[in-house]
């Protein structure tokens, strides 16, 4: 709390001075008179509050949102005494775009009044907001006292990144032991038939073809296939990132994982994610909806942490990187460290994919477009696809996805081009 | 607001030239309205204080070149636009960008009708009390006499100020 004097009592004084000045130079009443309304406006100006006379409560409608989506802010102010003139103004965190309403208001209020303020905001990138610290100033009517005092309140929003359904994805090769959505090669209680061969003693009444049984005289029996999950680990590149802020490489990394990751748990399949980076951290596999909000959580977490040291992928537990696991390699490819842990990882016969962000199309659109950099982002461009075709010539199945394009379409690619191989490998 | 600070900022400039028409006073009242112009489209107080001071030199200069017996009402008027300008101006560039609820407009308007009133009857009351004193107990024609006078009322202003500051 910090009252204070206003610098309009110096502009008022400045003048009843120029005007008493001015009237023992022309020795005439009228100056003198004019400084008069001047005169009584500084007598009456006055503000007997206190910083404890403002209540005030902080509300947001949301502690949880997505990407782009929107929040509102309501804030109450009660008067404990008279407020002749109360400015409020909240402090917005830089990824958030006002939508309705403003973030400095004014109001007046009487003795016990309760006023509400409201405004909108959209979330424009995964972060962790902060929200409710309000800076409150108090004005006498004329402006010439001012009471200035804080209002914290912290109100924590979590912006997750946005996820869009997908309905393709690319198939593990190796299943696990838990039931999923794969139809796995061997035989067991499921839904997909297989084999049909004559009935033997031990084998289930419900499991009789009658259709068969008819046709061949004696009691045959359908076998189905078992349907098991896999498990998916996805490995993030947080070592460098490129675009403007809110759609940089990493920002789309993190939109690709949450998709991907979503799509898997919503098949049973038990997922887990490592962020490579200048820290490496990660989320072994699970799965259900609490694995979801860990994933989540993580992702919304994500950042670049700049550092020399290249990290050692012999130190994640294998059980955060199980050898039966489908890899789903999420980068820009700018640091080679990457390129070099995901090769490993194929060396050691993992089954890896990659999906590779294109910096080259979010740096265009965050410089000036000229012809200088028209060629510069051509040769980028180049060599970036050299490097991709580098990494395909060393087995990796790549798929490039750019920043406007479907995250389905793309994957689309990894299902068609492992089926090849999988009917190659037959 | 700007427009009404533009009226006020006319009147301001207009009534010297009332007083007294002269290529002088036009002169000197057509600097103070550009300033005042400058001060109000800006939101700049300490410009639109330089206009109002210019304004002042223009209405001083009227009443001494006009010959005539003093003419308070048009004084009480000046000082009145004066005091409403600086406080409009203050005002709009304190709350520029703001959402303004329309209750503040209209307590507002109230108190700058009561500080005008109060500021009238003020200046009717000294005026009187002047004429009064003049009356009872008529000081000689000396300069000393005004000059004292006003630096007393300035140093009552000012220590008024700091006694208020000292108590914050």
């Amino acid at each position: 709390m910090t009252p204070r004097l206003t610098r309009l009592n110096l502009s008022a004084l400045t003048l009843v001075a120029w005007a008493l000045l001015l009237g023992v130079l022309v020795g005439r009443p009228e100056p003198f008179l004019t400084t008069v309304p001047v005169l009584v406006a500084l007598a009456c100006a006055r503000l007997r509050m206190d910083a404890r006379d403002v209540v005030i409560t902080h509300e947001v409608s949301a502690d949880r949102l997505f990407e782009g989506d929107r929040l509102t802010v309501t804030v109450w102010i009660t008067a404990g005494g008279p407020i002749p003139l109360i400015e409020l103004r909240e402090a917005l965190p830089s990824v958030v775009a006002l939508e309705t309403g403003h973030r400095r208001a004014v109001f007046t209020l009487d003795k016990g009044e309760e006023v509400r303020w409201r405004f909108e905001v959209r979330c424009l990138a995964r972060q962790e907001l902060s929200f409710g610290h309000v800076r409150f100033r108090v004005w006498d009517r004329q402006g010439l006292h001012l009471l200035e005092a804080e209002h914290r309140e912290a109100k924590r929003v979590m912006v997750y990144p946005r996820s869009v359904p997908l309905r393709r994805l690319p198939r593990p090769r190796q299943t696990q032991t838990s039931v999923g959505n794969y139809v796995s090669p061997t035989f067991g209680e499921g839904l997909e038939p297989g084999e049909i061969r004559p009935f033997v003693p031990g084998d289930r009444v419900r499991h009789v073809n009658w259709r068969a049984s008819l046709r061949l005289g004696e009691l045959y029996v359908t076998h189905y296939h078992q349907e098991r999950n896999a498990d998916v680990v996805l490995m993030l590149d947080t070592l460098a990132a490129a675009g403007p802020r809110g759609t940089t490489s990493l920002d789309l990394c993190v939109r690709a994982a949450a998709s991907i990751a979503s799509a898997y748990l919503a098949r049973k399949d038990r997922v887990g994610l490592i962020d490579y980076g200048g820290m490496l951290r990660w989320v072994g596999p699970g799965s259900g909806r609490a694995q979801h909000a860990r994933i989540m959580d993580s992702l919304l977490r994500a950042e670049v942490i700049f550092t020399y040291v290249a990290k050692d992928l012999a130190l994640v537990p294998p059980r955060i990187l199980p050898p039966q696991a489908l890899i789903i390699a999420l980068s820009p490819f700018l640091d080679a460290r990457f390129v070099k842990a995901a090769t490993d990882l194929a060396a050691r016969g993992l089954d890896v994919v990659v999906v590779a962000v294109s910096p080259v199309e979010l740096t265009r659109a965050a410089v000036a477009p000229s012809p200088v950099v028209d060629v510069a982002c051509r040769l980028w461009a180049l060599e970036w696809r050299a490097r991709l075709g580098e990494l395909r010539r060393q087995g990796l199945m790549v798929v490039e996805w750019r920043a406007g394009e479907p995250l389905e379409s793309a994957l689309a690619v990894f299902g068609r081009h492992r089926h090849r191989v999988a009917v190659a490998g037959r | 607001m700007r427009p009404l600070a533009a009226v006020l900022a006319l009147v301001l400039v207009a009534l010297p030239l009332l007083v007294h028409a002269s290529e002088l006073v036009a002169e000197v009242t057509a600097v103070a309205a550009l300033l005042c112009a400058a001060g109000i489209l800006t939101l700049s107080i300490p410009v639109l204080t330089a206009g109002s001071a210019l304004a002042l030199i223009g209405y001083a200069v009227a009443v001494r070149l006009s010959a005539g017996p003093p003419n308070l009402p048009t004084a009480l008027a000046f000082g009145i636009a004066l005091v409403l300008l600086l406080e409009v101006v203050d005002f709009t560039g304190r709350f520029r960008g703001a959402v303004v609820a329309p209750s503040v407009f209209v307590a507002q308007a109230r108190f700058w009708l009561k500080l005008s009133g109060a500021a009238a009857a003020a200046g009717i009351v000294l005026a009187a009390g002047a004429m009064a004193v003049a009356w009872v107990a008529p000081l000689s024609a000396h300069p000393a006499g005004p000059m004292v006078g006003a630096l007393g009322a300035l140093a009552a202003v000012v220590g008024t100020l700091g006694l208020r500051l000292k108590r914050q």
